[in-house]
C-alpha cells in the first residue's frame, strides 16, 4: 500500500529506523487507522469537533464539555479516599484523573506490581458515578530504576546526570527506559484497558523535560542515528549544516555531538535546528510507543491523550496528531505575562492565552481539552497573587468557548507536602473545605449542566461569523530557528510574533484555526503567514494557488528568508515569495535601538495616525502594479514601503515587513485586508473576548471596566447580561 | 478600584467544624477517620535542655571595667622576621592590647606532613608578651596546605555543579571528610600543646568565618555518605523518612537509606523536595558544628580554662547557611565579623548611606551573636576601604570611628579588626589595614580606629560597676524569637520574588531599635520569661509544633506581649502544611483564622489602615477572620484593615488580650517598615510604655552606664538625652557619621 506522502513526512525517521519487521506490521495497521482519522481531520476540524468516527463515543456531544480533577490516592491515607471521591462528585465533577506520578506505588521494587489500589479507586469512582482518566506514570521513574540503571537518566548540558528527586528525568532516548516504560504501560493496559470506569488515558505528564535538553550517551547515540537516517551520507550532512565554515566538517556520523551551549563557543544554527527536530521526534516517539502499547490492550472506547506544554522547545504537539485528543496545560496567573495597561490583569491573566491554546490545540486533530486549568493561587510563579474572585469561572467559560471536550484541573486537594505545597486545589489543606477556585469550578459545572438542557445546540454558526474565519500557518521550525538566531534582542520569538496576529483576529470576533503547509486551506477566506522564515518553493506555490482562488494572504516580516535547512537562498532575498508579494526585491531590513526616542515611525495610506516601530523592518521595492499600503516616515529610507498589497487572481497577498511597537499598526492593515473581501469585522475592546460554540455565544471580560456587549437589547441571556462587569461571563443564543 | 466580590468562602471561626456557604454542599469534618491513619513514624532528635542565658557570663573572661579593648589581626608568616618586632611594638604604642594570629598559617606551621614549624609563632608570641600585647590564637583549618590536598584530594568539597574546589582559596576542606577531620585534629593538638598554657594567649578562634563561602554547600562523596547516615539516624526507618519528606508526591519514595542523595537543583529538571532540602541544611549546619566541636574537644584537654574558645562567624544575608546555634554547646561565646560597606547588605537611606554602611546589619549581627551565650565581641571590624564589594567606596571620614563606637554601645567585649598590616599581595590586596602598604603609616581608617580605641579607653575612669539599665528602657525590652529553620525554609520557598526573610526580620528589628528597645534574640531552648522579656516578636515563624504554641500561650497568659507576623505557624517542623485550616495550631492563640494571603507585583500597591493612617504594602498580605467566640482570652480587635483590592474591609492586623498579656498578629509585610513600627508602638502604648521614635538608622544604645548615639542617616539627628545628660564625646546634635557619648 502507498502511504500518503504527507503522512510519511510526519513520521519521525528514527522511529522507522528502529522498527523490527513484526513491529512494522503493527505500525502499518496503526497507520491505516490513523490515516483514516488523519484524512478526515484534514477536512478542517471546526471549533466544535473532529470527524474522527470515535469522537462522539469518547466525548458525548450532548455533554458539551466534561469537567474533572486530579486526585492523588497514593498521597493520602486510604481511609480518606471514599470521603474525597464522594466530595469530588458532590462538587459536580464528572471524572477524576489519577496516577501520572505513581510509578513507585505501582511498582515499589523491580517487577513487584501493586495495582490493587487503582482497582479500589476505580471502584469508588464508579460508585460515585465518576469516570477516570488513568495515566501512565512515566514522568517519575521509581528510585530503584534510577539507582540500579543510571543510564536511563537524562544528562544536562553541564554534564550532570539528572537525579531522582524531581520529575521527567527519564531519557526519551534510553532503550532501557523504553523497555521499563513499555512494561508498566502494558501492565496498566492489560489490567485496566477494559475497565468500564476508565474513560481515557493520559500518557506521561507535560512531556517536555521542561525545556532541558538531554545530553546523555543514549541521546548522543540516538541523535547520530537520526542524522544517519535523515542524511544517509556524511557529505549531505556537511552540506546541509554548511560545515565548510569554521572547519565544522565531519568525516563520519560517529563524530557528531548534540549541540551544547556549554561546550560550544558558537553554535552551528543548522545543527541546532536539526537537534530541535530530533528532540521533538524523540518526545513524539516516546509518546507514540506508549500509545501503541496501550492500544494493544485497551478498549477502542477509551481515548488516549497527553497534556502538552507547547512553549517548551523540545516538544511539538503537532507531531502527535495521531493521538485521539491533544490537550494542554494552562496557568493564567503566575506573576508574569500581565498586561501593564490593565492594573488588575495580574489577577485575571492575559487575554488570549486560553483562547489561543484552545484554537492551536483544537486545530491539531479537532479533539482537545485543557487537562490542567489553574484552580486558584499557585506556588511556582514569580509571585503568586490571588486570582480575582470570578476569574477561575471566567477561565472555565473561556476554555469552554473554544470547543474543548474536557476540562480538568490540577488538583482536588491542596498538597501538604512536596514541591508544590502552596498550590491551591479545589479544597484546602484540611482536605474538605472548598477554596474559592473550587467553588467557582462547582458553579461552572452547574451552569454547564443547565446549558445541556438548552435546545439549538446543533445550530450552524452564523454566516457573518464564518465569513471572518482565518487560519494561521504554523511550523515549529520557524520558532526553533528564531530561538537560535533571533537577529535582534528585540525579536519576541515566533510564538509572540504570531500571537499578535492571533489577538488582532480575535478582536475582530473571527474564528481562528491553525494549519500547516500540508493541509487544505480552501475553507479559510483569510490566511496569515507570520514570519514563516523557512519556506519551500512548493509552499510559496501553494500560497499563490490559494490566492488565485480568492484567498487573502497576509505574510509578515522574515518570511521565506531560508530554505528548510536554514540556508539563505542563492538568489534574491526571500526568493520564493518575491513574485508572490509583487516585489522587485527586499533590498535590506533594519533594526532600531529599543529606546522610544529612537523609534522609527510608519504611516498607513489614508490613515492620519503614525505608528512606531523598532524591532524589525523589511524595506520593500514593489513592482509598479503592487499597491503600497504603508511607508517608513524617517531614517535614510523615509518614504519607502513597509507594507504592500499585491492582487493575485481573485485574491491577494499583503506583505507586512514590520513588527511594530504595538499591535495597532498590524490591526489597521488587517482591517484593510478584511475590507477587500467586504467582510465586516465585529471589533470588540481588547479586554473582551467573544466566541461561538454549539449554537450559542460566550463572552468573557478580562478588563477592569464594565463593557456593553454588541448585541441587541432584546437579547435573551442564558448566563449573564448585556453589561458585563470584570470577570463576568455572558452566554446567549 | 471597586469590584463586586462574588462570595468567597470564609472559614468559620469555631475550630474543628466546617460549614460551607454553598447550599447543598456539605462535606465531612476534617478529622474524620484520622485516628486509624498511618502508623507512628517519628523522628529521633535530641532536644536541647532549656537554658537560661547569663548576660554577665562573660565576666569570667572579660573584665567589665576594661570596657572594650581593641586588637588587630597580624600575619607574621607574610612578612620578613625582621619586621615583626617593629610592627608589634607599633601596635602596642597605638593602643592595641591584643592581636590575632595564625588562622591561615597551616602551611607555615606544617610545611610538609608531620613536619611542624612553630618557631616563627613562638617568636611572635614572645614579642607580643614583651610589648604587652595579648594573643588570640587561631586554628588554621580554613586553609589546608597544598601537600594535604595533593595527597588527599577527597578532603576538598564539591560544589553543586559537581566540581571539586581546589587548593588556592580557603574554606575548601570538607567537614564530612573523616580524613580531613583527623588532620585538623592533629594540627589543633600541636597548637593546644604548645600554646594552651601560654599566659599571653587569652583565647582561641577556631577556623575562620566557618562556612564554604560562595560554594555554600558540600556535595562531595564524603558529604553524601554522611548525609545518608544523618537521615538514617534521624528517621530510623525509611517509611518515616518518606512520610516526613512527603515522598508520595512525584514518586520520590525511597525503599532504602542507601538510595538517598543530597538534593541538588542542578541535577533536576523540576526542582527538589523542600523537606529534603531543609533536612540537608540542618545536616550541613550540624556537620559544621561537629567539625568545630572536634577542635574544641581537642583544645579543652590541653588548654588552660582561662583561655576562651570562640569562632568569628560570618552569618551574613549571603551566607544564610551559617548557624551559630549548632556551635553553642562547645564554644564559650560566638564572635562575628562585619563589613559595613560590602554593598551586599542593607544601606542607610540618604545620599551618604553607601559611605556609612549597614548600621542595621551590624546591630543585628551583634545582638544575634550575643544571643548564644549572653555576650559577644566583634572579631573583624572593617578598618576602612575594602576590596571585595560590588564597588568599594571610601567610608565617610568619621565612619570607622563611629563603627567602633557603635559596637561599644552594643556591648561588645572587644573590637578586633582585620587587619593591622595591609596586604601588598594575595586575594585581598586592596583591603585596608590599620597601616598603609608602607607598613608604618596609619591609614585613613586606621587613624580613626586608633582614635576610637583611645577615646573608649579614656572612659574607663568613669566606669560605674553599679550602673543599671534605666527602668524606662528595660520596660521596652524585646525578645526576637529565632529558629534558623524558619530562615532556611522561607528562603528555599520564598513563594514570591518580593519576599526576603532577612528584610522581614530587619523590619521588626529596626522597629524595636527605633523604639529604643534593648533586643535579645531568643531561641527555643531558652525560657521565655515575661518578666525578663515583656515583649516578644516572632517574625514569620513558619515552622511550629503544638508544644511551642503552648509555650507561647503560657508566656502570654503570664503577662508577655507576643507579636506574630505573617507566615507564622503555616507548617510543621518538616515543612509540611497542616491537615487542617491554614495555621491550624496558631488559630486559637491569635483568635482568628487565616482565610487566604495575597502577593502583588512590585509595581502595584495595596493599602492597610492602621491607627488612622494608611500604610502601603505589596510583598505579602493576609486576610484574617477573627473568632467571635475564642476558646480562651478576649475576642480579637481589628487593629488594621485592608482598604484596597477585592478584600477591602477585611482584617489585616489583630490584637487581643489573653491572661495577663496579649497577642498581636500582623499579617502584612511592608517595604518601608513603618507599619511594623506602628504595630510595636501600639503594643507599647496599650501598656503606657513610653517609646522613642528614632529615625531609621539613627541608633541609641546604653552600655555600662554610658549612652551612645551613632548617626548613619545623612542628616543631623537629635540625641534627645535625659535632662541631666553630661556629654563626654559629641553633643546633643549628632551629624552624619558622628557619635555622641554621654552619661545621665
Amino acid at each position: 500500500m502507498q502511504l500518503p506522502k504527507s503522512l510519511a513526512i510526519r513520521l519521525p525517521q528514527s522511529w522507522l529506523n528502529i522498527l523490527r519487521p513484526q513491529q512494522m506490521l503493527v505500525l502499518l495497521l496503526t497507520l491505516m487507522i490513523s490515516i483514516q482519522g488523519y484524512g478526515q481531520t484534514q477536512a478542517q476540524p471546526g471549533p466544535s469537533g473532529s470527524n474522527n468516527p470515535m469522537a462522539n463515543t469518547w466525548f458525548d456531544p450532548s455533554k458539551l464539555v466534561e469537567t474533572g480533577v486530579y486526585y492523588y490516592p497514593e498521597a493520602w491515607p486510604k481511609n480518606q479516599w471514599s470521603r474525597d471521591i464522594q466530595n469530588i462528585a458532590k462538587l459536580g465533577f464528572e471524572y477524576i484523573h489519577i496516577s501520572e506520578f505513581a510509578w513507585s506505588t505501582m511498582e515499589p521494587t523491580e517487577g513487584t506490581y501493586r495495582l490493587g489500589w487503582i482497582d479500589t479507586v476505580l471502584n469508588i469512582a464508579a460508585q460515585n458515578k465518576l469516570k477516570v482518566i488513568l495515566c501512565t506514570p512515566t514522568p517519575t521513574p521509581p528510585v530503584w530504576l534510577s539507582r540500579n540503571y543510571p543510564d536511563i537518566l537524562m544528562v544536562n548540558g553541564a554534564g550532570q546526570t539528572i537525579n531522582h528527586q524531581g520529575r521527567t528525568h527519564g531519557s526519551w532516548s534510553s532503550k532501557r527506559f523504553e523497555q521499563y516504560v513499555r512494561t508498566i504501560t502494558t501492565k496498566l493496559g492489560e489490567r485496566f484497558g477494559k475497565h468500564p470506569a476508565v474513560w481515557g488515558w493520559q500518557l506521561d505528564n507535560e512531556p517536555s523535560h521542561y525545556s532541558r535538553s538531554d545530553y546523555s550517551p543514549n541521546a548522543q547515540q540516538h541523535f547520530r542515528q537520526w542524522l544517519r537516517a535523515k542524511y544517509g551520507t556524511i557529505a549531505k550532512l556537511n552540506e546541509a549544516w554548511g560545515a565548510s565554515f569554521w572547519s565544522n566538517t565531519y568525516n563520519n556520523f560517529d563524530q557528531i555531538p548534540c549541540p551544547n551551549g556549554e561546550e560550544n563557543t558558537a553554535a552551528n544554527p543548522h545543527q541546532v535546528l536539526d537537534y530541535r527536530r530530533f528532540s521533538a521526534d524523540a518526545c513524539a516517539d516516546f509518546l507514540r510507543m506508549q500509545q501503541q502499547t496501550l492500544r494493544q490492550y485497551i478498549s477502542p472506547r477509551q481515548f488516549v491523550t497527553t497534556n502538552f506544554m507547547h512553549w517548551h522547545s523540545p516538544v511539538d504537539p503537532w507531531r502527535n496528531q495521531d493521538l485521539d485528543a491533544v490537550t494542554y496545560t494552562m496557568y493564567p496567573v503566575w506573576g508574569g505575562d500581565a498586561d501593564s495597561a490593565n492594573s488588575q490583569s495580574f489577577r485575571l491573566g492575559s487575554i488570549g492565552n486560553i483562547s489561543w491554546a484552545n484554537d492551536y490545540y483544537r486545530s491539531i486533530n479537532g479533539l482537545t481539552g485543557v487537562m490542567e486549568l489553574q484552580p486558584g493561587q499557585v506556588n511556582w510563579g514569580k509571585y503568586n497573587p490571588q486570582p480575582m474572585p470570578g476569574a477561575v469561572r471566567m477561565w472555565l467559560w473561556n476554555a469552554y468557548s473554544g470547543g474543548l471536550k474536557l476540562i480538568c484541573s490540577y488538583r482536588y486537594r491542596q498538597p501538604r507536602f512536596g514541591n508544590e505545597l502552596y498550590h491551591n486545589g479545589m479544597v484546602g489543606p484540611d482536605g474538605v473545605t472548598p477554596l474559592p477556585g473550587g467553588l467557582e469550578f462547582s458553579q461552572f459545572m452547574r451552569e454547564i449542566k443547565q446549558l445541556r438542557q438548552q435546545p439549538n445546540l446543533k445550530a450552524a454558526p452564523p454566516a457573518a461569523y464564518t465569513a471572518r474565519k482565518a487560519a494561521i500557518l504554523w511550523s515549529p521550525d520557524n520558532h526553533w530557528i528564531q530561538e537560535c538566531q533571533g537577529g535582534t534582542k528585540q525579536w519576541p520569538g515566533n510564538f509572540a510574533h504570531q500571537f499578535r496576529y492571533y489577538n488582532i483576529l480575535k478582536s475582530f470576533t473571527a474564528p481562528v484555526d491553525y494549519t500547516d503547509t500540508l493541509r487544505d486551506w480552501s475553507a479559510y477566506p483569510f490566511l496569515i503567514v507570520p514570519s514563516f522564515q523557512l519556506m519551500s518553493h512548493q509552499t510559496a506555490a501553494k500560497l499563490k494557488a490559494y490566492a488565485e482562488n480568492g484567498g487573502q494572504v497576509v505574510i509578515s516580516a522574515r518570511t521565506a528568508q531560508m530554505d528548510n535547512r536554514g540556508h539563505l537562498w542563492e538568489g534574491p532575498w526571500a526568493q520564493p515569495i518575491l513574485d508572490l508579494i509583487g516585489a522587485k526585491a527586499i533590498p535590506f531590513f533594519d533594526h532600531l535601538p529599543v529606546e522610544a526616542t529612537q523609534a522609527g515611525s510608519l504611516k498607513v495610506k489614508d490613515y492620519s495616525k503614525t505608528y512606531q516601530w523598532s524591532t524589525w523592518g523589511d524595506i520593500i521595492d514593489p513592482k509598479p502594479e503592487t499597491e503600497v499600503w504603508a511607508t517608513y516616515q524617517d531614517q535614510f529610507y523615509a518614504g519607502r514601503p513597509a507594507v504592500t498589497h499585491h492582487k493575485v487572481g481573485k485574491g491577494g497577498i499583503t506583505y507586512i515587513g514590520v513588527h511594530s511597537k504595538t499591535k495597532d499598526f498590524e490591526a489597521a492593515i488587517l482591517q484593510n485586508v478584511y475590507q477587500l473581501r467586504k467582510v465586516e469585522v465585529q471589533q470588540v475592546p481588547n479586554e473582551l473576548r467573544i466566541d461561538w460554540r454549539d449554537g450559542h455565544w460566550v463572552a468573557c471580560n478580562y478588563g477592569t471596566r464594565s463593557v456593553q456587549l454588541p448585541v441587541p437589547t432584546s437579547t435573551k441571556f442564558l448566563i449573564g447580561q448585556r453589561t458585563l462587569k470584570p470577570t463576568e461571563v455572558a452566554v446567549w443564543q | 478600584m471597586a469590584f463586586i466580590s462574588p462570595p468567597i468562602l470564609r472559614h468559620l471561626q469555631s475550630c474543628g467544624t466546617f460549614l460551607s456557604l454553598m447550599a447543598g454542599l456539605v462535606l465531612t469534618s476534617p478529622n474524620e477517620g484520622l485516628a486509624q491513619s498511618t502508623p507512628k513514624l517519628g523522628i529521633n532528635e535530641v532536644k536541647p535542655a532549656t537554658t537560661v542565658i547569663n548576660p554577665n557570663g562573660g565576666d569570667k573572661f572579660f573584665d567589665r571595667k576594661e570596657l572594650m579593648p581593641i586588637g588587630a589581626y597580624y600575619y607574621p608568616e607574610a612578612w620578613p622576621a625582621r619586621r615583626w618586632e617593629r610592627d608589634i611594638k607599633r601596635m602596642a604604642e597605638l593602643g592595641f592590647t591584643f592581636t590575632h594570629l595564625g588562622e591561615f598559617a597551616w602551611a607555615a606551621m606544617e610545611p610538609t606532613e608531620g613536619n611542624y614549624r612553630f618557631g616563627w609563632l613562638d617568636t611572635t608570641v614572645a614579642l607580643c608578651a614583651k610589648y604587652g600585647v595579648k594573643v588570640i590564637m587561631c586554628t588554621p583549618s580554613p586553609c589546608p596546605p597544598a601537600w594535604l590536598s595533593a595527597k588527599h584530594p577527597e578532603i576538598q568539597i564539591m560544589n553543586a555543579d559537581g566540581r571539586t574546589m581546589r587548593h588556592g582559596g580557603r574554606l575548601q576542606g570538607s567537614w564530612s571528610s573523616p580524613i580531613y577531620r583527623e588532620y585538623v585534629k592533629k594540627i589543633v593538638t600541636e597548637l593546644g600543646k604548645r600554646y594552651g598554657n601560654n599566659p599571653n594567649v587569652i583565647g582561641w578562634q577556631l577556623d575562620n568565618e566557618p562556612s564554604h563561602g560562595g560554594a555554600h554547600y558540600d556535595y562531595a562523596p564524603a558529604a553524601q555518605t554522611a548525609f545518608r547516615a544523618w537521615v538514617k539516624q534521624k528517621y530510623g526507618v525509611i517509611d518515616s523518612l518518606n512520610k516526613h519528606w512527603g515522598a508520595a508526591f512525584w514518586s520520590n519514595t525511597y525503599t532504602s537509606f542507601d538510595q538517598i542523595r543530597i538534593p541538588n537543583d542542578k541535577e533536576s529538571t523540576a526542582g527538589t523536595n523542600p523537606h529534603q532540602v531543609l533536612d540537608f541544611q540542618r545536616f550541613q549546619s550540624q556537620e559544621m558544628g561537629n567539625y568545630m566541636r572536634d577542635q574544641t574537644m581537642v583544645l579543652r584537654k590541653l588548654i588552660n580554662p582561662k583561655q576562651w574558645v570562640t569562632s568569628n562567624f560570618a552569618f551574613y544575608k549571603f551566607l544564610p547557611e551559617v548557624n551559630l546555634y549548632d556551635n553553642k554547646d562547645h564554644l564559650d561565646f560566638s564572635a562575628f565579623t562585619f563589613y559595613w560597606l560590602s554593598t551586599y547588605l542593607d544601606n542607610a537611606p540618604g545620599k551618604l548611606g553607601y559611605r556609612l554602611g549597614s548600621g542595621l546589619g551590624t546591630a543585628f549581627a551583634s545582638d544575634f551573636a550575643r544571643a548564644t551565650h549572653g555576650y559577644t565581641g566583634i572579631m573583624e571590624l572593617q578598618p576602612g576601604q575594602i576590596n571585595w564589594g560590588a564597588f568599594n567606596p571610601q567610608p565617610l571620614p568619621g565612619a570607622v570611628r563611629m563603627w567602633v563606637w557603635h559596637h561599644f554601645g552594643l556591648g561588645s567585649k572587644f573590637a578586633c579588626t582585620y587587619r593591622f598590616d595591609r596586604p601588598t599581595y594575595g586575594g585581598e590586596l586592596y583591603h585596608y589595614g590599620i597601616m598603609d602598604p608602607d607598613g608604618v603609616t596609619p591609614s585613613l581608617g586606621g587613624k580613626e580606629y586608633i582614635q576610637a580605641g583611645k577615646e573608649i579607653a579614656s572612659l574607663k575612669k568613669l566606669f560605674n560597676p553599679k550602673a543599671n539599665l534605666p527602668a524606662d528602657v528595660a520596660a521596652r525590652k524585646v525578645a526576637i524569637l529565632w529558629n534558623q529553620d524558619n530562615l532556611w525554609d522561607l528562603q528555599n520557598y520564598p513563594h514570591t520574588n518580593q519576599w526576603d526573610t532577612w528584610e522581614h526580620v530587619y523590619r521588626y528589628f529596626s522597629a524595636a531599635k527605633r523604639s529604643g528597645a534593648p533586643i535579645d534574640f531568643v531561641s527555643e531552648d531558652i525560657v521565655l520569661d515575661p518578666t525578663k522579656y515583656p515583649t516578644a516578636i516572632a517574625p514569620a515563624y513558619q515552622l511550629v509544633d503544638a508544644k511551642l504554641v503552648a509555650r507561647w500561650r503560657t508566656y502570654v497568659e503570664q503577662g508577655g506581649h507576643l507579636i506574630l507576623s505573617c507566615r507564622s505557624g503555616q507548617k510543621d517542623r518538616s515543612g509540611q502544611l497542616w491537615e487542617g485550616p491554614y495555621i491550624d495550631p496558631l488559630r486559637n492563640l491569635i483568635g482568628a483564622n487565616l482565610d487566604y494571603y495575597d502577593q502583588l507585583p512590585n509595581n502595584a500597591t495595596s493599602t492597610l489602615a492602621f491607627a488612622g493612617k494608611d500604610f502601603n504594602w505589596n510583598n505579602w498580605g493576609e486576610i484574617l477572620s477573627p473568632h467571635t467566640k475564642p476558646t480562651y482570652g478576649s475576642p480579637a480587635q481589628v487593629w488594621g484593615q485592608h482598604t484596597s483590592q477585592f478584600y477591602a474591609g477585611k482584617a489585616g492586623v489583630i490584637h487581643r488580650k489573653v491572661g495577663k498579656g496579649s497577642v498581636t498578629y500582623n499579617g502584612t509585610d511592608s517595604d518601608d517598615g513603618e507599619l511594623e513600627l506602628a504595630v510595636l508602638q501600639k503594643v507599647y502604648a496599650e501598656r503606657n510604655i513610653k517609646a522613642e521614635n528614632l529615625k531609621p538608622y539613627f541608633f541609641k544604645e546604653w552600655r555600662d552606664g554610658f549612652w551612645v548615639a551613632v548617626n548613619y542617616t545623612s542628616e543631623d539627628q537629635d540625641a534627645n538625652p535625659g535632662p541631666n545628660a553630661k556629654f563626654h564625646f559629641g553633643s546633643r546634635t549628632v551629624a552624619p557619621g558622628q557619635v555622641a557619648v554621654w552619661t545621665e
